[in-house]
């Protein structure tokens, strides 16, 4: 037996007994690693769009809410408010029509969407909103500029 | 013949264990059982329940200001820039602006100023300061402090309203009145006089000038410079022009203003 052979056997197959094990753990770790990966990339993607949604439906709903305080601070000297549950009152019945956060009557912006009052703003039967030169006024008993 | 070495076993069932651990979380956290904060949840709950309340509670404070401040230049204005009557006194709740030849022109501003930081004391919590500054109403109001279920939000309430009201209408209705003063005190017609000199202002319902007697004017003149304001009569909002009420004197005697 030449003393290359010798070598080679030494190096591979000397210690038999050991080698089906290390070859067992070797496609335990590999296996145990892709699944791993795998369950932490569900776990990610799925955390992450149901965050998103979450985040997003409840983020719209804030964005219309300041929308509305925003509205209400712009007509400060044209409506009446009197503590804040007439604000949280003109914050819920605010919708959205034409893309543009609706709160009181001034903030239409079209004449036709403000004589129809399409957003239902006001909520007193007797009392609408209406068209006057460029701006949408409360139907009510009240002096203009 | 090929045996297994049973000493390192142990890590073999390690790695079953941490398997069956993650293959436990996944089912309870499917079932809901284990629940994981929505990211950006608290961030939105914190604009929501604090931030936006703290924008309501500015909003609100800001409409009693506003409707304070219209009120205090719509009074001031009734009553000739006087919070109470005038040095010269008055005549039918008239103050005099001038009487005698003496002039009793009112500081309106600092009366303005007076008024509504007394005002604002009353129905704002934590008002150190409130001015009149332009056409602007200036509150300086103490830190506020809004507590949720999930944060406590502290924010400066102080507020810097527009009133687009400037009182140096007082200082324009000041130099024509000395000059009507001036110019109508000799005249045979005074009511004449004054009607054509007030006239560009225009006055109260076309009543712009009621002589009680031969020597007392009673002026009520809208704003020279259009100025609007906003008044909360019975929780309608009523806009209006303002009008100044205000009397003048003309002594027959000739002597110089003082």
């Amino acid at each position: 037996m030449n003393k290359g052979r010798t070598l080679f056997l030494n190096l591979t197959f000397r210690n038999k007994k050991g080698s089906v094990d290390d070859l067992l753990d070797y496609f335990i770790i590999v296996f145990t690693g892709v699944f791993i990966m795998f369950f932490l990339s569900f776990a990610f993607t799925s955390g992450f769009s149901q965050s998103k949604e979450v985040s997003l439906n409840k983020f719209a709903e804030y964005k219309k809410n300041d929308a509305a305080v925003n509205n209400l601070r712009v007509n400060l000297d044209g409506i009446i408010i009197n503590d804040i549950n007439d604000i949280n009152e003109k914050i819920d019945n605010s919708n959205l029509v034409d893309g543009r956060v609706i709160t009181i009557c001034s903030d239409y912006i079209k004449k036709e969407s403000c004589n129809a009052e399409v957003a239902k703003v006001v909520k007193e039967v007797t009392l609408g909103c209406f068209w006057i030169v460029d701006e949408c006024k409360l139907r009510a008993k009240r002096a203009y500029r | 013949m090929i045996s297994f070495n049973k000493k390192g076993a142990v890590f073999h069932f390690l790695l079953f264990i941490v398997l069956a651990a993650l293959a436990i979380f996944f089912m309870y956290t499917r079932l809901g059982v284990v629940k994981s904060d929505v990211k950006g949840d608290w961030q939105v709950d914190f604009l929501e329940k604090n931030f936006l309340e703290s924008q309501k509670v500015i909003l609100l404070n800001s409409q009693k200001a506003t409707f304070r401040a219209y009120n205090t230049i719509d009074f001031l204005s009734q009553n000739g820039g006087f919070d109470k009557k005038s040095e010269c006194k008055n005549f039918l709740d008239f103050n005099y602006w001038i009487f005698n030849d003496r002039a009793c022109f009112p500081n309106a501003l600092d009366n303005a100023n007076k008024l509504v930081r007394n005002d604002l004391v009353v129905i704002l919590n934590g008002v150190n300061e409130a001015k009149f500054k332009d056409d602007k109403l200036i509150v300086d109001v103490d830190k506020q402090t809004i507590e949720s279920d999930i944060a406590v939000y502290t924010f400066d309430p102080s507020m810097f309203l527009d009133l687009s009201y400037d009182f140096m209408d007082y200082d324009d209705l000041k130099i024509q009145v000395i000059r009507v003063h001036k110019e109508c005190k000799e005249s045979d017609d005074k009511v004449e006089c004054a009607n054509k000199l007030f006239n560009n202002w225009g006055g109260c319902d076309g009543q712009l000038f009621d002589f009680q007697n031969e020597k007392v004017g009673l002026y009520c003149v809208k704003s020279p410079n259009d100025y609007y304001i906003s008044l909360n009569e019975n929780n309608n909002v009523v806009t209006k022009l303002v009008e100044y009420r205000f009397a003048i004197g003309f002594d027959s005697e000739k002597k110089e203003l003082e």
